[in-house]
C-alpha cells in the first residue's frame, strides 16, 4: 500500500484551523510575556496530489541557546514516541514537516529541518506567528531547496 | 499623579500588554491542585460540581475527532483541573479504542495510550491531569447509555474527579450549534432530588429505551466555554478570511442523510403509535392512551425540529440568491435603461 503521491512536489500547504490552535495553545503555555522564546512542534498531515494538507500537530521539547544560535537540542526520541502514538489513533496522518512560532526565520531552522528531513524528505516548515500584528493569516511555509553557489 | 502618568507612558512605549483574567485559566497551580485533590469535596456532595468550563482548543479537538469517525463512535480522554465547582477541561486527546458500545469499560484497552500520553505532555508543558473521558453518539444525541453509565460510575469512584462529555457531531452540523454535553453520574442508591426536565432532545427510537432507563441516574453540568486573547486574535483573523466559504456552503447538502434519517424515525414512530392506539380501543384503558398521547406529543415536536431545520436551509438559499444573484440583474437592468 504506497502512500498516496508521497513524491509529488509540493505546491500549496493547506493548515486546519486545529494545528493553529493547537500552537497558539502550546505557545501561551511555555510563553513569558515579552520572552519571546520560540516553541517547536511536528506537523502531520498527507500530500494529496502536490497540496499537502496540514491536519494535526504536536509540540516537542526544544531548547536552543539565545547567544550561540548553532547549539539546540530537539528530543527526537520524545518525537518518535508521541509520533507513534498519534499514528495508532490515525494512521494515514504522516510526519509532514516542523513549525516554529518564530516570528521569523532562525539561523539554525535549516538544521533543524535536516533532522525532520530523516521523516520526511519533502518536510516542509510553518513559521506561525502567535501574535500576529497586521491582518490576515499569521502562517508562512518554506520548503528547503539545495542551492549551487557557482564561486 | 504623577507615578501614574509614568506608568501609562511607560506601558504605551514598552507596547504592555494586560493579562486580562481570561488567560488566567491557563496557569496551573501545581500546589492548588493537589491541595484540592486531597481535600477531594466532592466526595460528600453528589451533586457537588455543578459547572464546567471547556477551553476552545479542546472543543474543537473534540468535535474534530468525532466529526471524523463518521457513523462510529469515537472516544477520547480530556485533561484539565479543578477550581470550586467548577471543572475545567484545557485539552483533548482521541483514544485508538474501537467504537462499540458493546462493552462494559471500553477504556480499559487505552490505559496504557492514557498513561503514556500524560506523561509525555508534561514535558511539554501539559501539566494537566486526566479529569475525564468524551466519546461520540453520531446521529442520536447527546445522553449516557446504559454502558456509559457504569462506565462513568466507575470512574467516579476511581478516577475522581472524573467527568462524562458527550458529542453528537451530525446533529451539530445540521443545528448549526455544537451539540455537547457534560455528565456525572449519581452514585449507586442515591435518589436525587427532583429537578426540572431537562431541555427536550429527539433520541431515535431504537435508542429510546436505552435513555428512559438509565436517564435519571446522571445530571448535565452547566457548560461555557472559554478561550485565551490569542485564540481570540487568531479565530478573528480566520473569520476575516473564511466567512465567504460559511456564507456560500449549504446545509441541506451537507446534511442529506442526516435528515432523511430523521424522517423516517419520525414514521417509524408514528406507525408505533398508530398501533397503539388501536390497541388502546379495544382495551380502553385510561393509562395507554395517556401514553400514546405523550409519544404523539414528542413525535410532533421532532417533527417540527427537522421542518425548522430544512426551512432555515431553504430559507439561507432563497436569500442568499436574492442578495447576491439579483443585486446582477437589477444593474444589468440599470445598464440597459441607461443605454437606451
Amino acid at each position: 500500500m504506497s502512500p498516496p503521491d508521497h513524491h509529488v512536489k509540493i505546491n500549496k500547504v493547506v493548515v486546519h484551523p486545529l494545528v493553529l490552535l493547537s500552537v497558539v495553545d502550546h505557545f501561551n503555555r511555555m510563553g513569558k510575556v515579552g520572552n519571546v522564546k520560540r516553541v517547536v512542534g511536528v506537523l502531520l498531515g498527507s500530500n494529496r496530489q502536490g497540496v499537502l494538507d496540514v491536519s494535526n500537530s504536536f509540540a516537542v521539547p526544544f531548547d536552543e541557546d539565545d547567544k550561540d544560535q548553532s547549539v539546540w537540542f530537539l528530543d527526537h526520541d520524545y518525537l518518535e514516541h508521541m509520533y507513534g502514538m498519534f499514528k495508532k489513533v490515525n494512521a494515514r496522518e504522516r510526519i509532514v514537516g516542523w513549525y516554529h512560532t518564530g516570528p521569523k526565520l532562525h539561523p539554525n531552522d535549516i538544521a533543524i529541518s535536516e533532522m525532520i528531513r530523516r521523516y520526511n524528505p519533502a518536510a516542509v516548515l510553518v513559521v506561525i506567528d502567535a501574535k500576529p500584528k497586521e491582518l490576515g493569516l499569521p502562517t508562512e511555509a518554506y520548503i528547503s531547496v539545495e542551492e549551487v553557489h557557482d564561486v | 499623579m504623577d507615578s501614574k502618568v509614568a506608568k501609562k507612558t511607560w506601558e504605551l512605549t514598552n507596547n504592555v500588554e494586560t493579562v486580562s483574567g481570561v488567560d488566567e485559566i491557563y496557569r496551573y497551580d501545581a500546589k492548588q491542585q493537589q491541595d484540592i485533590l486531597t481535600a477531594k469535596p466532592w466526595e460528600k456532595d453528589p451533586h457537588y460540581f455543578k459547572h464546567i468550563k471547556v477551553s476552545a482548543l479542546a472543543l474543537l479537538k473534540m468535535v474534530m475527532h468525532a466529526r471524523s469517525g463518521g457513523n462510529l463512535e469515537v472516544m477520547g480522554l480530556l485533561l484539565g483541573k479543578v477550581d470550586g465547582n467548577t471543572m475545567i477541561v484545557m485539552d483533548g486527546v482521541a483514544l485508538p479504542v474501537e467504537g462499540t458500545e458493546t462493552r462494559v469499560n471500553a477504556q480499559a484497552q487505552a490505559y496504557e495510550y492514557m498513561a503514556a500520553y500524560t506523561e509525555a505532555a508534561k514535558q511539554v508543558k501539559r501539566l494537566e491531569n486526566a479529569i475525564g473521558w468524551y466519546h461520540s453518539h453520531p446521529g442520536y444525541g447527546c445522553w449516557l447509555s446504559g454502558i456509559d453509565v457504569s462506565t462513568q460510575m466507575l470512574n467516579q469512584q476511581f478516577q475522581e474527579p472524573f467527568v462524562a462529555i458527550v458529542i453528537d457531531p451530525v446533529r451539530t452540523i445540521s443545528a448549526g450549534k455544537v451539540n455537547i454535553g457534560a455528565f456525572r453520574t449519581y452514585p449507586k442508591g442515591y435518589k436525587p432530588p427532583d429537578e426540572h426536565p431537562s431541555e427536550y432532545q429527539s433520541i431515535p427510537l431504537n435508542k429510546i429505551e436505552d435513555f428512559g432507563v438509565h436517564c435519571k441516574a446522571y445530571y448535565p453540568l452547566d457548560m461555557s466555554y472559554f478561550k485565551s486573547a490569542m485564540d481570540r486574535r487568531l479565530l478573528e483573523s480566520l473569520w476575516n478570511k473564511y466567512w465567504v466559504n460559511t456564507l456560500s456552503s449549504s446545509s441541506l447538502l451537507t446534511n442529506a442523510d442526516y435528515t432523511t434519517g430523521m424522517v423516517f424515525d419520525l414514521s417509524d414512530k408514528l406507525e408505533q403509535s398508530e398501533s397503539q392506539l388501536g390497541r388502546g380501543g379495544l382495551i380502553g384503558s385510561d393509562a395507554q392512551d395517556k401514553k400514546t398521547e405523550d409519544k404523539l406529543t414528542k413525535a410532533s415536536k421532532d417533527g417540527c425540529k427537522t421542518t425548522m431545520e430544512v426551512l432555515h436551509g431553504l430559507m439561507s438559499q432563497v436569500i442568499k440568491d436574492r442578495l447576491f444573484n439579483q443585486v446582477h440583474c437589477k444593474n444589468q437592468q440599470e445598464q440597459h435603461a441607461i443605454q437606451q
